[in-house]
């Protein structure tokens, strides 16, 4: 039995290409179903995400690749022989290694992004209610999905913001403890202040005033976010009673000068006010950084931050490599007790632990035999234990050759407790 | 001090020191798989100190708070089990950061030195409110410890956005800005308190046992004032200006310089008291 992959993305294929191969939501459980009853497949699992479409199988079968090309040429009616370059195949090891790697979110667009690790668990979820994922791929997602955790937890490879706008938000989690009741005042009305200004309301922000040249576009923004609008010329006493500041106007002037702050402040007592000006040129005088607990963000730094966090989260690659290669072994050690030869030399091994233990257990009673009649016993035991495993031993290989082979040999594995079988065959103490 | 008790003290000591290692180090160098076993240090650390504290008051004979070593030794592992559970199970993450460090400097210090029991051993024997005393000034002094580490949380996180560098390990400033206000306010009400235990000690005692001049209350008044400015400013008044932490580190400080200062001939020998305690001991008459 082999787990192969054939998949597609945002590093292989443009997006013109992925978006002929996506397949929707409502089209994945049919495709799962016309893998396996139709392509001769043992299990499938689909994971098909706006940067990636990926068909993963396990099958005996060597020509299953080819036969899942043909199933895409057929659904999407497109050639794929034709895209072949955009592809990649994978096979055992090659295939459980990239899973756990998209899982771990190092193959990903935004590298240690999260939302890959809700998509393989639909995945899984989605193959586990049509059938199609039982022993082999079950197995191989939920290792993916504990990978995938580990990789967030025990490494930085999560850490930190990628845009300017959950930067801020990221930025904002610093000074206050929680957003949830906090006020907020947007200067300007553009789009990008939107979008940061969605953010921070979706972090709990209770009440937002927007004070922008244009009154009405002002309150029509305000409305929005279910707020208040505030004449612009209102704006510095309107900071005395907020705990952000968000500012992004088209003034070639600064709209926040540090007196104004200062004298601001004085009224606050010193609570802390965090100013974000994604304003290019800047709308807050940057000698207000030096006011006491004034901390002040303009778009550099939120792009510093970016890159910080981007850059962090390349230096955590090789800590998530390592990882995924334990995980890695671990999985190829089950993987491998799923095949008659390694578990059936196992099994001898156990025999003959046993036969040994027996022996020695047994050794003050047998004290008095000479060495040859110990040698006759430990025969006996052992001719004992040969004969008891020869015919399920027989049946074991004839079981293993059938379609559901790796399953009984599971059941095997797993009523012996022979779970601890290494990569090598090797039973481990 | 017994042999034992010095192994179980330096063993203390290296688990402190591996923990104040591990701990800041997880943090600046991103190795979060060492927060773990340095928090798990951190309480060995202080299993092992309790030991050996226990083991030097049982061979030495001495009372308790009978030496600046015993107090510190206290007051780190009251410290640093306060710090440990606030990690665990509150929002003022990563006490551990700043109390590590601490603890690890706190019983260096009493190590290195050699220890004196005569004085205070033969007042301590003799009234038992000067035990009283101390036991809750040093109640006092691990609320002024916590609300130092958070303060100094504080400022290090505010320099930290101050130039544009984010970190996942310190807490927000508001909570620190709280913790600190919190700790400071229970420490001074419980070491104005133990003040007030001392005064009492001072009156059923006999003898000479106080001079307003003494080093000691010249620096536990100072302590106090710094505590209840600090107080006043941030609880009356208002006031969340970031120069209100220094308050708190300076009269932490102080009242740390107090606690060592009978080590060093600053109070005269005979007049030096458990170390603690703020008002002088001198020998009955």
């Amino acid at each position: 039995m082999h787990i192969l992959t054939l998949g597609l993305n945002h590093t292989t294929a443009p997006v013109a290409v992925r978006e002929k191969l996506a397949l929707p939501d409502h089209a994945v459980n049919q495709a799962l179903g016309h893998l396996v009853d139709g392509y001769g497949m043992h299990e499938a699992a689909i994971l098909s995400t706006c940067n990636r479409s990926e068909i993963y199988i396990a099958s005996d079968r060597s020509e299953a690749l080819a036969a899942a090309r043909r199933y895409l040429s057929e659904v999407r009616g497109v050639d794929v022989d034709q895209l072949s370059s955009h592809f990649y195949e994978l096979s055992d090891a090659d295939a459980v290694q990239h899973l756990f790697g998209v899982a771990c979110g190092i193959d990903s667009m935004v590298i240690g992004e999260s939302q890959i690790l809700r998509q393989v668990r639909d995945a899984l979820e989605i193959a586990q209610h049509n059938g199609s994922a039982r022993l082999l791929l079950n197995e191989l997602f939920q290792r993916s999905l504990r990978v995938g955790k580990r990789a967030r937890s025990e490494t930085n490879i999560g850490r930190g913001r990628l845009s300017v706008s959950t930067a801020a938000v990221e930025l904002a989690s610093q000074i206050f403890d929680s957003l949830d009741g906090r006020k907020a005042l947007l200067l300007g009305a553009g789009e990008m202040i939107e979008l940061t200004a969605q953010y921070l309301v979706d972090g709990g922000i209770s009440l937002l005033y927007v004070a922008n040249r244009t009154f009405e576009r002002g309150v029509e923004l305000a409305r929005r976010f279910a707020g208040e609008a505030v004449p612009f010329t209102e704006r510095a006493a309107t900071v005395d009673r907020v705990d952000i500041v968000i500012t992004s106007t088209a003034a070639t002037d600064y709209v926040l000068d540090a007196d104004t702050l200062r004298q601001a402040m004085r009224g606050r007592r010193g609570r802390p006010l965090f100013i974000i000006d994604i304003a290019v040129p800047r709308d807050v005088d940057p000698a207000a950084r030096e006011i006491d607990n004034v901390f002040l963000f303009d778009i550099d730094n939120l792009n510093q931050i970016v890159e910080a966090n981007r850059s962090e989260r390349e230096q955590e690659i090789l800590q998530v490599e390592q990882v995924i290669e334990e995980e890695l072994h671990d999985f190829l050690g089950w993987f491998s007790a799923l095949s008659a030869g390694p578990l059936i030399v196992a099994l001898r091994q156990q025999a003959e632990e046993l036969s040994r233990l027996e022996l020695e257990r047994w050794s003050g009673r047998l004290a008095h035999l000479s060495a040859d009649d110990r040698e006759l016993v430990e025969r006996v035991l052992k001719g004992y234990a040969n004969k008891m495993l020869h015919v399920p031993l027989t049946q074991l290989r004839e079981l293993a050759s059938s379609s559901a082979g790796y399953a009984h040999l599971d059941t095997v594995r797993r009523l012996f407790d022979l779970d601890t079988i290494d990569t090598d065959g090797e039973q481990k103490p | 001090m017994t042999a034992a008790c010095t192994v179980f003290l330096t063993f203390s000591l290296l688990c402190y020191l591996a923990a104040s290692l591990l701990v800041p180090g997880s943090f600046l160098l991103r190795r979060p798989s060492w927060e773990k076993p340095g928090r798990l240090l951190l309480g060995i650390g202080i299993a092992i100190h309790a030991v050996g504290l226990f083991l030097h008051l049982l061979m030495s004979g001495q009372s308790p708070f009978s030496s600046v070593l015993v107090v510190i030794s206290l007051l780190i592992v009251a410290v640093v089990a306060a710090a440990l559970v606030l990690d665990r199970y509150s929002a003022t993450r990563h006490m551990s950061l700043f109390a590590g460090p601490l603890a690890f400097l706190g019983l260096l210090y009493p190590l290195l030195m050699p220890i004196r029991y005569e004085a205070a051993q033969s007042i301590l024997l003799q009234y038992p409110w000067l035990g009283v005393h101390v036991a809750i000034s040093l109640l006092g002094l691990v609320g002024f410890a916590l609300a130092f580490c958070t303060a100094v949380s504080y400022l290090i996180q505010a320099s930290l956005l101050r130039r544009g560098r984010l970190n996942s390990f310190l807490p927000a400033l508001d909570r620190t800005a709280s913790a600190t206000f919190q700790f400071a306010a229970t420490g001074f009400i419980v070491f104005t308190l133990g003040l007030g235990m001392g005064v009492i000690w001072l009156f059923s005692a006999p003898g000479e046992l106080m001079k307003v001049q003494d080093a000691k209350i010249l620096v536990a008044l100072p302590t106090w004032l710094l505590f209840a400015s600090y107080l006043y400013l941030r609880g009356v008044r208002g006031s969340h200006s970031s120069r209100l932490k220094w308050l708190v580190i300076a009269g932490f400080i102080l009242a740390l310089a107090n606690l060592v200062a009978v080590r060093h001939g600053f109070v005269p020998e005979d007049q030096q008291s458990t170390g603690v305690g703020f008002l002088v001991a001198r020998p009955p008459v």
